[in-house]
């Protein structure tokens, strides 16, 4: 245990060194031969030079065992009484594995890391909270100007040197053509060259060394992969960078190639460019006809009637914006109502993983769907996206201008894409946060198995870093799990912010308490020591 | 006598215990016009059959009378005298300035040493704290006067002061009457060591007693403001000397007499000789404590 809170008294122990050196300063010491004939003569202070004695036997007996008491807490599992009724709140945010060198305080962190610190500060608000004290763990607690002054923080040091993989960007990837990956490394200290080490299943893509500096830094290989589920790896050597920091984990899906028609009434210029050449061949197309040698189609802003036979008869699959001229397949409704704008979620009030941004953009649309499964929610809970069959319908354009200026729109695209295409690819889905995989079997990074049950609609959280394997319906799954990049290298609170929540009251543990009446008890020997004055 | 030479000031100079000794003495004898010492420590030892010549005085009647044979007496003068020499290397005799009791008495002890052994007395040296810390037997040879140096010339003080200890254990060490002298401070209760020196006087022990003190333990001339240590105790007090001198002193005094009394009384000799005495007064003094067989 560090007790911090210690060393604001630390300092009190110049008194007693001033006091002796002040009485050294001011009175010469001299030995003499004997002092019998001042203390017999004096009975007074014959008795006060005995029970001075015996007070300073006491004062340097009780010094040792304070100095026992206060040292040997941990050892003997002594704790002074304040703790022992009180709570001990451990801080399991993923920033707390391996937070110093010399302690792991947790193996097992909480996914993404941000300790619930409102939540569980709320349901205990008297005892010992052991935290690193990242700033980002305690915003709503800041936001609200929450106060614990019944908390007694005990802190967790953060690393002075940290480098580590923040973030592993994979571009779109399709069968055996060239994919980028860019690996972002955030490193903390004196730049130092590191090896570098890309793995992808399990087979090395690219071995570099490279000279890091502090700070950002970015390194990027081309690779080409077959169709399917990939899962990578980035190992930096020497590393010393804390398990939490090094998010080194990625992975991605391979989609086969595919060709586009696209019809619209006029060219779709926005979609043509998010159709990059590299990955798509696409043909524009203007009236209901069939485009030769491609194999999925995009509707979009098309006024003319295309019948769901047609397109499904020439295409695997496709992308249908509803207008009012849609023959949509049987079982699949869209209503008419009123544009309205909302801003799109997964349905459950959350969007991280794939398309981080999208739900920041209100997007109108003007068709409520009935039917089908339901990819993506409006926040308003109207279906946003649709899949029936291997067609996915939007209520909205995909020209849509509040979506075709956003960044968003090309990973949005892609993620669209990668729904089609997919099962003509793998299996395999390249799932982030949460496993929407039907029933089966996952084996976590440490080789532990349990199984999925998805009949009460449940959310899976992935907790440990690293690939889980998922078998389900005699399929593999692999997915790629690392805590949440929002928490890389943290800023610890101010000790402005830290007093706001904590209080500026010292607080005093049982070290902490022992080492306070041991300094006292060292100021009453160098009193005694001293002696008092014989007039 | 030699006044300048056989000050203490001067004589502590030499860092040469052996040269001290001899200067003190011989500087001593050579003041002194008439040798106390001219027979004074002859004993008879044996008998020797009469030769014509031999000196008739020397004729022992009463073995005539008991023999009808003349007998001479015969005077033994290589070891007709054991002197025991105690010193006191207690903690408080360290104290004193510009040297210390410590310094004093061990010259003097080099300086009694030597003149004993220049006469051929047996002489034997007991350092002591409150325990008998080392003892050399009595001899009379006159290398025995450098192994007494060596014992006394790097020897420091420590320990507190008990004198009854190594006068117990003298007592069964001295098989043959001799002569006893005490060189301390003597700072512990009289009364715990007047019983074994009587003890040895009743043994027909001849026990001088040399209480040393400095100057600054009889007069307490100390400055102001001093934090004063109890040399063998280590209890530290702060003082005001000016206000104590009139208390401290009375007190000194009252042990002084306590202890110059009960010696005498005990008829043992006593004579107390502070550091800046004349080393020739030291041994003047010793000598008109003498008493003749």
């Amino acid at each position: 245990m560090i007790y911090n809170n210690f060393l604001y008294i630390l300092p009190l122990i110049v008194i007693p060194i001033l006091i002796h050196l002040f009485s050294l300063k001011r009175f010469e010491k001299m030995d003499f031969s004997s002092l019998q004939f001042l203390l017999e003569e004096n009975p007074r202070l014959k008795r006060w030079i005995r029970i001075r004695e015996l007070l300073l036997l006491l004062t340097r007996i009780s010094l040792i065992l304070l100095l026992v008491f206060a040292g040997g807490l941990k050892l003997i599992s002594f704790r002074f009484p304040v703790n022992t009724s009180l709570p001990t709140i451990l801080d399991t945010s993923a920033s707390m594995e391996g937070r110093t060198h010399q302690k792991k305080y947790i193996s097992t962190f909480n996914k993404c890391g941000i300790a619930d610190m409102n939540k569980t500060l709320g349901l205990y608000k008297k005892g010992k909270l052991i935290s690193d004290f990242q700033k980002i763990s305690f915003n709503e607690i800041l936001k609200q100007k929450k106060k614990f002054p019944l908390i007694t923080p005990q802190i967790v040091n953060l690393p002075s040197t940290n480098t580590g993989v923040r973030k592993v960007l994979v571009s779109p990837s399709f069968d055996k053509k060239k994919t980028n990956i860019t690996v972002l490394i955030y490193h903390k200290g004196i730049g130092e060259k590191k090896n570098i080490d890309i793995k992808v299943d399990g087979i090395s893509v690219a071995k570099l060394t490279k000279f890091i500096s502090p700070g950002r830094g970015e390194i990027e290989i081309s690779a080409t992969f077959n169709k399917g589920a990939h899962y990578g790896d980035v190992l930096i050597q020497p590393g010393d960078s804390i398990p939490f920091d090094d998010i080194r984990f990625f992975s991605f899906q391979t989609l086969p190639n595919a060709s586009f028609a696209i019809y619209a009434d006029s060219f779709p210029v926005i979609l043509s460019k998010a159709m990059n050449k590299k990955y798509f061949i696409s043909e524009w197309k203007e009236e209901v006809v069939p485009s030769s040698g491609k194999n999925f189609c995009i509707i979009t802003d098309f006024s003319k009637s295309i019948s769901y036979f047609f397109i499904k008869h020439f295409y695997k699959g496709g992308i249908i914006s509803i207008t009012d001229h849609t023959d949509l397949p049987p079982g699949l409704e869209a209503k008419k109502i009123s544009p309205v704008y909302a801003k799109i979620t997964n349905g459950k009030g959350n969007f991280s993983g794939i398309l981080p941004f999208i739900k920041e953009i209100p997007i109108k649309y003007k068709y409520r769907i009935a039917g089908g499964d339901v990819l993506l929610r409006f926040s308003d809970f109207e279906p946003a996206a649709v899949k029936y069959q291997n067609y996915i319908f939007l209520p909205f354009s995909l020209e849509n201008n509040e979506l075709i200026y956003h960044t968003s729109y090309i990973p949005f695209f892609f993620y669209l894409v990668s729904e089609i295409l997919s099962p003509f690819g793998s299996q395999n889905k390249n799932l982030n946060d949460t496993i929407v995989a039907k029933n089966g079997i996952v084996t976590d990074p440490e080789g532990m198995k349990f199984k999925l049950d998805f009949s009460n609609d449940s959310l899976y959280i992935l907790q440990k870093r690293g690939i889980y394997t998922i078998e389900s319906e005699g399929k593999m799954y692999y997915i790629a799990v690392n805590p949440c990049d929002g928490e890389y290298n943290l800023e610890v609170l101010k000790k402005s912010e830290f007093n706001s929540v904590f209080g500026s009251v010292k607080r005093y543990d049982g070290t902490s308490f022992f080492l306070f009446v041991f300094l006292v008890f060292l100021l009453i020997e160098t009193l005694l020591e001293r002696g008092k004055n014989v007039r | 006598m030699n006044k300048k030479i056989l000050d203490p000031f001067v004589i502590n100079r030499i860092k040469n215990f052996d040269l001290r000794a001899r200067l003190v003495v011989e500087g001593f004898l050579s003041g002194l016009h008439l040798s106390p010492f001219k027979g004074y420590s002859i004993e008879f030892s044996e008998h020797t059959a009469y030769n014509p010549g031999d000196p008739i005085e020397l004729i022992d009647w009463k073995v005539y009378a008991r023999t009808e044979r003349y007998y001479l007496k015969k005077f033994q003068e290589d070891t007709n005298m054991r002197v025991y020499l105690l010193l006191d290397i207690s903690n408080s005799m360290a104290f004193g300035s510009p040297f210390s009791k410590l310094d004093y008495a061990k010259t003097l002890v080099a300086s009694l040493s030597y003149l004993f052994l220049r006469q051929n007395d047996a002489v034997s040296l007991t350092l002591f704290n409150e325990r008998m810390v080392d003892y050399l037997p009595p001899l009379s040879k006159t290398e025995h006067f450098k192994r007494i140096i060596s014992h006394i010339e790097n020897v420091k003080a420590y320990g507190r002061t008990n004198l009854s200890n190594s006068l117990y254990k003298l007592a069964t060490i001295v098989k043959k009457r001799g002569l006893i002298v005490i060189i301390s401070d003597l700072f512990q209760n009289v009364d715990t060591y007047i019983k074994p020196l009587k003890g040895l006087r009743i043994s027909k022990n001849e026990v001088i007693v040399f209480q040393i003190l400095d100057r600054n333990e009889v007069e307490f001339n100390l400055k102001r403001g001093t934090h004063l240590r109890d040399m063998e105790t280590g209890i530290t007090i702060p003082v005001d000397p000016v206000g104590i001198k009139r208390m401290y002193k009375q007190a000194f005094n009252k042990f002084l007499k306590e202890v110059r009394d009960k010696l005498l009384n005990g008829a043992i000799e006593y004579s107390l000789i502070r550091t800046d005495t004349d080393y020739g007064d030291a041994l003047l003094e010793f000598l008109s404590k003498r008493k003749r067989p």
